[in-house]
């Protein structure tokens, strides 16, 4: 008689580790600081019946093989079903979640696991072909801010799970500043935004035969009056509002993100992947390339607007937005695009400043589509976009922290997007509580939110050297906004996924760190320590 | 040895060759038998058209249909350069452009413009830098640093860089990332945002106005008749006005001493040596901004250098030199009238040249007198600030110290990127293996201090921010 352990343990050959006793439903996501270290191995592999099978003879009695109770392999859902697209899409997010730094994250959505040959690509890197092609499995749908068809807005809200308060900004969010100051500062700014109006045609610019007229209004006067308004500000109060001065200020940058959303209807990608058939999963990219002109970053995040678990769809509310679309995006001028998966914020991965707080859109096809648009549609148009820049900013910023759209969000993440073209401005604040859209809405508790304006005029017109019914209503919003504060300290854990969160680029902090294709020196020596030459 | 074909690669071999053949085929085989028509249409009477000489027709007559005029810029024809085009003149000139270098550098600057060059700062500036301590933000530094690694790292641009030629006989690939202009005008945008909020508080700044690409151009007679005409069409990329002219930087007397300095000689050669012999011009004079208005002063002008060739240092500071002059010539002709001589009041500006966003020289111009004809009389004044390099060589009892001038330079990169052309995130395409930019090894603060000084020009410095820092009014909210 064996004195040992009397029950057969389950050991695959491929996993050498100990396989955890526990069941799929014990294994769900993680959620906050906490972090799991054995992760259930599943190789795919439904053919081999008898797994001990698989030990090799010498190896079988040894005590290892063998414990006190007995351990059930977890319990994998049959496939072809919801159960098991919710298996797969779980264990993925625990391998990215184990991930320590951004860039595996990224890799690991863009690339996927290596399909190429590496035989293959050492030989054409001999070659100097371009392997990158070959990565390109993806056909996301390719979004553009801007709508290109119309009745768009039901399609925005659901890519993004929005859910939209319209003709407000949040009153109590913007209270931080009394009305007396508010109209102090006001007063210093009005006349340097008349004659940044005015200046529109009072001096020669070198650039200006290049742009057709009916732009001009648009891209060369809302620079203007958008660098005359910042400008004047800072030169206002920008002394006593810190966090103005230690912004970064993104001029002219672009903004991408991808994504995945579940619950649409019907496609030819579905009928393919017959796993993401079930939960109706789409991929998506949203590109800005030219019409962001400034974005202002900050190293904290701006306060939350509403806490997270008020932010909850109610049933009244969504029978009164309307029926939630799940149309294909080609319906509305989509289509798919082979790309590779990538995730811009205004900037590349290593400033400090992360936090996008403000950013100041000059939509370019605002005099080509909304010229002949009624007030309703051009409204419509705008909250498009202005939903659209302000998520797709904040799911591109949230990768960098390392959120993706399977580690869900810890905390609330607020933005604020303008749109304008120097006369009309549009002002939003946007609050994104979930990133995690793959699931059904049903599964997925939380909302996210949009507060918007009306278009509103800086002014009427320009009578010779008059500004007429000039708006000081525009200023107010604008400062409102400029002047919102990020928090000046946390308790919480801002990049509860990535394991270094320091990004160092001054060298003296780096004294340590070798340099890869530095030469070294011939006589063995150590290199010279660092001198500033100052 | 075997030869890596694409064949091996099992890439798609001539896919425009096997469309065409295929094509070709199904074209021949349409002509034997012709379309045929199903006969039940027939049996029908449905009329059949034939559509391509439908199409055809109305291609011909689409003008009818549509009232389409384009008025984009796109869609009008350039006018060729000869006598048709509107800015022709009969009399060629000699244009002094964006790109043009002058190959004799400051004298021949001196001779075109009629300067004396001072090759220190202005007094006002010695004393306006005492100020400027004042106004330093603690955390300056870190600023600035950040502003140049977004410029050559951070930014997600993907302009397309000028190819480079390494040898003979190798294509070098093209190369995106952040081209040298887009660098340029992010570090001086970031620069004049971070020196204008170090003045926030002050009321007088609230009068300075900033604009963009402020185009000057500048015309010259000729002084002797077989000489050829001269115009300056300089292009500022910022330029910062006031409401009111800055005051002169020398005093009357040493203005009128001038007179007794002579001009450098460069004989055989004549100062209009390397400006572009044209038809194409406007032979007048040109200010940004127009007569009534009030904020059209220049303060300070920053001109960038973006140019591929490598240019010494004397001829960037002629081009500032000549830039600086012609903004105040314009100006000068605007006040005082088109034919004004010696000026009743002295005109002066402040320059900056941004030389790749990386290396910057600092200028005060003072305009005296426009009397280009006669190379006696007053002249016009420049101060020009460039920083200063000691080497010392030889033995220690007896060392010889060179001091050789060399413009601010602002960093300069860990990694051994340096951005001639371009400065390039990441590798494109089949690229060789290149240094990628990851840190910033050394940083000046001088540069800093210069934008500060300059800005510091007609104001009264009352305030300080080197104390301590008013607190937020409000504790903001804490938790996230």
């Amino acid at each position: 008689m064996r004195p040992g352990p009397l029950f057969r343990r389950v050991v695959n050959r491929s996993c050498p580790t100990v396989i955890s006793n526990r069941t799929f439903q014990s294994s769900s996501l993680r959620s906050g600081n906490q972090r799991t270290t054995v992760t259930p191995y599943y190789d795919g592999n439904d053919f081999v019946r008898d797994r001990s099978q698989l030990i090799p003879r010498s190896l079988y009695h040894q005590p290892e093989h063998w414990t006190d109770e007995p351990e059930y392999p977890e319990i994998v859902p049959p496939r072809k079903t919801r159960a098991f697209v919710n298996y797969e899409r779980h264990k993925e997010a625990e391998k990215v979640a184990a991930m320590p730094t951004v860039k595996e994250k990224m890799a690991h959505f863009a690339f996927g696991p290596p399909l190429v040959n590496p035989l293959k690509v050492y030989i054409a890197r001999q070659a100097k072909l371009d392997i990158r092609r070959w990565y390109q499995i993806f056909q996301p749908y390719e979004i553009e801010g801007f709508p290109v068809k119309y009745d768009a807005l039901p399609f925005y809200k659901h890519i993004t799970r929005t859910a939209v308060v319209a003709d407000q900004l949040p009153a109590d969010y913007y209270a931080y500043i009394e009305e007396a100051e508010l109209n102090d500062i006001v007063d210093k700014v009005r006349q340097t935004v008349i004659n940044a109006i005015l200046a529109e045609g009072r001096y020669y610019s070198k650039n200006l035969d290049q742009i057709p007229v009916e732009e001009r209004v648009v891209v060369v006067q809302a620079q203007n009056v958008i660098d005359a308004l910042v400008r004047a500000v800072n030169l206002a109060v920008g002394k006593d509002f810190p966090h103005l001065r230690e912004m970064q200020q993104d001029t002219d940058t672009r903004c991408a993100a991808f994504w995945k959303r579940g619950g649409f209807l019907h496609d030819a990608q579905l009928k393919r992947r017959i796993y993401d058939k079930a939960s109706g999963e789409l991929m998506l990219q949203y590109i800005e390339e030219d019409n962001i002109f400034r974005n202002f970053r900050h190293e904290l995040p701006l306060p939350e607007v509403l806490p997270r678990e008020s932010c909850v769809p109610s049933a009244a509310t969504e029978q009164a937005e309307g029926r939630q679309v799940g149309y294909n995006p080609t319906i509305y001028g989509f289509r798919p695009e082979k790309s590779i998966p990538h995730w811009i914020p205004g900037h590349w991965f290593g400033d400090p400043c992360e936090f996008s707080t403000l950013s100041l859109d000059v939509p370019k096809a605002w005099t080509r589509q909304l010229s002949g648009q009624d007030e309703a549609q051009a409204f419509e148009s705008l909250a498009c976009n202005a939903i659209m820049a302000s998520f797709g900013r904040i799911v591109a910023q949230a990768m960098y922290l390392g959120f993706t759209f399977l580690n869900e969000l810890s905390y609330p993440i607020v933005t604020q997007s303008i749109m304008t073209n120097g006369r009309d401005w549009m002002f939003a604040t946007y609050q994104a509580n979930t990133i995690a859209l793959w699931k059904p809405d049903e599964e997925n508790p939380f909302n996210n939110m949009c507060w918007l304006t009306q278009p509103v005029k800086l002014f009427d017109r320009v009578e010779g050297s008059e500004v007429i019914g000039f708006n000081d209503e525009v200023l107010r919003l604008f400062i409102k906004q400029y002047l919102k504060a990020p928090v000046t300290s946390t308790n919480s854990n801002l990049r509860p996924y990535i394991e270094k969160t320091e990004r160092s680029y001054w060298k003296n902090e780096h004294s340590q760190t070798p340099f890869y294709h530095r030469p070294t020196r011939r006589d063995g020596k150590p290199r010279q320590p660092f001198k500033p030459e100052i | 040895m075997v030869h890596i074909t694409r064949v091996l690669l099992g890439g798609a071999i001539r896919p425009k060759y096997h469309f065409r053949r295929k094509w070709r085929l199904y074209v021949e085989k349409q002509k034997l038998g012709g379309p045929v028509i199903p006969p039940s249409l027939l049996e029908k009477g449905v009329p059949i058209v034939n559509a391509a000489v439908e199409q055809k027709s109305l291609e011909k007559n689409i003008e009818q249909f549509f009232d389409w005029k384009p008025d984009h810029p796109m869609f009008i024809e350039e006018p060729k350069d000869g006598p048709e085009h509107p800015r022709y003149k009969e009399i060629p000139c000699r244009m002094f452009k964006e790109d043009t270098k002058l190959f004799e550098g400051v004298e021949q600057a001196q001779l075109l413009t009629k300067t004396v060059v001072i090759s220190d700062a202005p007094p006002q500036w010695g004393l306006q830098e005492q100020l400027v301590d004042a106004l330093r933000f603690p955390d300056e530094d870190e600023r600035v640093r950040r502003y140049v690694m977004q410029s050559v790292r951070w930014h997600p641009s993907e302009d397309k860089l000028p190819r480079r030629s390494l040898y003979y006989g190798y294509v070098a690939p093209w190369y995106y990332g952040i081209s040298i202009a887009r660098a340029n005008d992010l570090i001086c945008q970031n620069l004049l945002r971070l020196t204008e909020m170090s003045y926030s508080g002050n009321s007088q700044i609230l009068k300075r106005h900033l604009v963009k690409d402020a185009l000057v151009n500048v015309d010259y007679e000729p002084a002797q008749p077989d000489d050829f005409r001269i115009v300056l069409s300089c292009n500022s990329n910022f330029m910062l006005t006031t409401t009111e002219l800055l005051p002169p930087f020398a005093a009357k007397g040493q203005a009128q001493l001038t007179s007794q300095a002579e001009l450098p000689s460069i004989y055989p050669l004549k100062p209009a040596l390397n400006l572009e012999e044209t038809n194409l011009y406007d032979w007048d004079t040109s200010y940004p901004f127009t007569e009534d208005c009030t904020f059209g002063f220049p303060h300070t002008i920053i001109v960038h250098h973006n140019a591929p060739d490598e240019w010494t240092l004397a001829q960037k500071k002629a081009k500032a030199i000549v830039h600086s002059h012609a903004t105040l010539a314009a100006l000068a002709r605007r006040m005082f009238g088109k034919d004004v001589k010696e000026l009743p009041q002295p005109l002066s500006v402040q320059c900056i040249l941004a030389d790749r966003g990386k290396h910057f020289t600092f200028y005060a111009y003072q305009l005296n007198t426009l009397d280009m004809a006669s190379p006696d009389g007053i002249k016009n004044l420049v101060w020009v600030d460039t920083d200063h390099q000691t080497v010392k060589t030889g033995p220690e009892d007896d060392p010889e110290i060179v001091i050789t001038e060399k413009p601010y330079r602002l960093f300069q990169l860990a990694d051994q990127m340096e951005g001639l052309m371009g400065y390039q995130m990441y590798k494109e395409k089949n690229s060789r293996p290149r240094y990628k930019i990851r840190l910033l090894d050394s940083y000046n603060p001088a540069v800093m201090k210069k934008f500060l000084t300059l800005y510091a020009t007609q104001l009264n410095m009352t305030h300080s921010n080197s104390a301590q820092l008013k607190e937020p009014r409000e504790p903001r909210a804490v938790a996230v």
